[in-house]
């Protein structure tokens, strides 16, 4: 579950100067504030020692932007955007919950550009303009006028991947640390370990940590999340529980070993990461290869020549392949709601990640993300999202190959028997063929209990479609009465076959790799999970198998829809 | 110069928001001057060392915000522990319910952990909902510890917190005494059991 707040009313929530401590003794102080009357005691009490969270004289050599955060009771975050600028006594800082890096390290060079040159009351004007519109929505280009001043911006669109430029985030964590040790800080978050990050450099240390964050998705991290931490608070290091945490290093040099413990430390100053562990060994043989292979160098920088997104995607793909699947485990019973089976998730995966997958129920970040996905279902939600597409997508891929395999065995075996009655078995088809159900993320669209209503709606919509439409679906090969030719990679995601009643309870608990949805036969008569094809070879139970792969759920109608799913790629 | 402690000890403290943990944590704690940064950085612990049976028990204990967002807090969350506090408020029957359910996942999933139930509040019994026979039977079942307290009038809070440190203590001692029982039966056995290894817990 994400830790963003839903939709906050403003862009964000107070924009502070902080003052540096005098001397070792003091205490960073607030200057001033905007809008003067905000009242979060808790913020204008601790967003000063985040704003100077060691005490170095390093603050002044550079402008230096980063982001610390702040966890509520709720466990919601609040950023905080830094700007230490050169040989300046102050740090500029906005308060938001939005976590719109790029834009507010802009304002911020902005703001402090005003600051310069005019005595304030511009700034006032712009921070109130600024604060008076609702937050934009995604791609939408905003301006704010002030008296001689203006700033311009489009809003993030959080359906892309964070990416080398354009995020300032993952492009700081890359200049960091290499994509081997990536690998191994991801592995580690994936163990949810105790994890300590340091650096010379606040934006670096921010940067490093709020990336390696993004990595997770669709995950997101439930554990504490300390990008960094004030000097003061140096003995929350010996949390016991998972946390990632960043640290100035002057604070990192401080930090008892026994306080330490078992935590993996990285450093991003020299690129070192220091762990007990073998998480990256322990992760599948073929995730970790994927990884290896997509995150080699030349592949992340001729990405760089297009989208930048090489490294997002080498690790979101990882996840797919490890939990993509999913939606294979969702149980979907009339009038009930949805539930996700562990059971049937881990069968559904090959062998050699099924132990993996095993520990992953283990984790919170894993058991956040189902139930995330899990309340949107049963409230009627719809998403799709970058990773349900790839999910989509690379369990086609999967079918592709094994359904092909799949058919040429059972026809072979069928042989001539199947072919007498080959013919009026597919004609029936053509009459009576319709979607016997599409994948319930996609369907459960409509609103709360209606949901399944309009799943039927949604079904009877597709039989107006017509006939044709479907009798031409039906792969020419078969039509021929020839086995499919091995080539087709995909499949005509429109095309609809039907399956009998009783092949489907059969089968739920032996199908290996075929995508499944949990479907439990309906009793009453008006449902329509099924067409009901009255034909006695249709008892075969070959013909059942064969039938039941080619009609599993990649084939069927895929609606992507537009939904207010927000997928977190702000960095 | 005598050591500080002889024994340092990380329990968690954990229970729907609401239900008191911070007041007892503050019942607990030797320095009340210090600060919470729970709704700053989404984690608090309190410090305070107790003597039992002449042996000092330096306990740090540890609360974190949010935890009613989870249904199962993962066994993860517990591995670097040595003890829990559950917590619910007898006032509430639904924070009982989240306990119960945190409870079995750890019961399944964490071998090691030391675990005591605490229903706090316990200061009106006009507002009582969960009956201590309930809550009794649900120990009994886990085979936990019950303390009924009131951090408010400071009620059983000094009996709970000296049971669960005696309870880590003998816990620890009890491994002690295991391990170096095992080692010795190692010596003994070497020569015909080579690599035999320890079963790892799940979590701790």
């Amino acid at each position: 579950m994400s830790r963003l707040r839903e939709n906050p009313e403003k862009l964000f929530e107070v924009f502070l100067e902080v003052g540096k401590p005098t001397d070792e003794k003091s205490e960073p102080f607030i200057l001033q504030k905007y809008p003067p009357d905000y009242g979060d005691e808790e913020v204008l009490k601790s967003a000063p020692k985040f704003a100077f969270p060691c005490n170095t004289e390093r603050y002044t050599t550079t402008v230096d932007h980063f982001t610390f955060t702040l966890t509520d009771f709720e466990s919601k975050y609040k950023f905080g955007f830094c700007r230490h600028s050169t040989g300046a006594q102050t740090c500029l800082c906005i308060v938001s919950f939005l976590p719109w890096f790029e834009i507010f390290y802009s304002l911020l060079n902005h703001l402090a550009e005003i600051m310069n040159r005019t005595d304030g009351t511009d700034l006032t004007v712009l921070l109130r303009t600024a604060l008076a519109d609702h937050v934009p929505l995604p791609n939408q280009p905003v301006t704010f006028v002030g008296q001689q001043e203006m700033f311009s911006f489009t809003a993030p669109d959080p359906s892309k991947m964070p990416s080398i430029p354009a995020s300032r985030n993952l492009t700081e964590y890359y200049n960091a640390i290499d994509t081997n040790n990536m690998l191994i800080i991801f592995a580690s978050m994936l163990k949810e370990r105790r994890i300590l990050v340091s650096s010379k450099k606040l934006s670096r240390l921010t940067a490093c940590v709020h990336a390696a964050e993004a990595m997770l998705y669709p995950m997101h991290w439930q554990h504490l999340y300390i990008p960094v931490l004030p000097e003061s608070l140096i003995d929350y290091i010996s949390a016991p529980m998972p946390y990632i945490i960043g640290v100035h290093h002057t604070v990192k040099m401080k930090i008892k070993n026994a306080d330490l413990g078992d935590a993996v430390v990285v450093d991003a100053d020299s690129n070192t990461v220091i762990t007990d562990y073998d998480d990256v060994d322990d992760l599948p043989e073929e995730i970790e290869s994927h990884l290896k292979k997509y995150l080699k160098s030349e592949k992340v920088k001729n990405s760089m020549q297009g989208t930048g997104d090489a490294i997002s995607k080498a690790f979101m793909m990882a996840l797919v392949k490890l939990i993509g699947g999913y939606r294979d485990a969702l149980k979907f019973q009339e009038g009930e709601t949805i539930t996700f089976n562990p059971e049937a998730f881990i069968q559904s995966r090959p062998l050699s990640m099924q132990h993996f997958l095993e520990n992953m129920f283990h984790l919170q970040i894993f058991q956040q993300f189902i139930n995330e996905r899990l309340d949107m279902l049963n409230a009627g939600k719809g998403f799709s999202d970058l990773f349900e597409r790839e999910a989509i997508t690379h369990a086609d891929k999967l079918n592709a190959q094994s359904r092909y395999k799949e058919w040429l065995n059972n026809m072979k075996k069928q042989g001539k028997k199947v072919q007498k009655g080959s013919k009026d078995i597919w004609a029936d088809f053509k009459e009576k063929a319709g979607p016997v159900m599409t994948n319930a993320v996609e369907s459960v669209k409509s609103q709360g209990k209606k949901a399944y209503s309009g799943f039927r709606t949604k079904i009877g919509d597709l039989k107006k479609g017509g006939h044709g439409k479907y009798a031409h679906d039906i792969p020419s090969s078969v039509q021929k009465w020839r086995p499919p030719r091995p080539s087709p990679p995909h499949f005509d995601p429109s095309r609809v076959v039907s399956r009998p009643p009783g092949a489907i309870v059969n089968k739920l608990g032996s199908s290996n790799r075929v995508s499944r949805l949990m479907v439990n036969e309906p009793h009453d008569d008006t449902n329509l999970m099924y067409n009901r094809v009255s034909m006695s070879l249709l008892n075969d139970p070959d013909i059942q198998q064969a039938m039941f792969k080619s009609a599993s759920v990649e084939n069927l109608p895929h609606t992507h829809t537009d939904s207010g799913m927000m997928t977190h790629f702000y960095n | 110069m005598a050591r500080e402690y002889d024994h340092l000890f990380k329990l968690l403290i954990i229970g729907d928001s609401g239900v008191g943990k911070s007041s007892l944590l503050l019942r607990f704690s030797d320095n009340t001057f210090s600060g919470t940064y729970i709704t700053t950085i989404g984690v608090d612990f309190k410090i305070r060392t107790i003597d039992v049976n002449g042996e000092k028990v330096k306990l740090q204990i540890w609360d974190t915000a949010g935890q009613e967002r989870f249904r199962t807090i993962t066994s993860t969350y517990y591995r670097g522990t040595h003890g829990v506090i559950v917590v619910y408020d007898v006032t509430s029957g639904e924070s009982f319910a989240n306990v119960k359910r945190w409870l079995h996942e750890i019961d399944q999933n964490c071998d090691v952990v030391n675990r005591i139930l605490v229903g706090n509040k316990d200061d009106d019994a006009d507002r009582k909902v969960v009956l201590t026979q309930d809550a009794q039977k649900f120990a009994d079942q886990m085979g936990i510890q019950l303390f009924e307290t009131s951090a408010k009038e400071n009620k059983n809070v000094e009996e709970m917190f000296v049971a669960v440190t005696k309870l880590v203590l003998s816990t620890k001692k009890e491994q002690q005494k295991k391990v170096a029982e095992q080692s010795h039966d190692t010596v003994r056995l070497d020569q015909r059991s080579k690599g035999k290894k320890t079963p790892k817990s799940k979590c701790c």
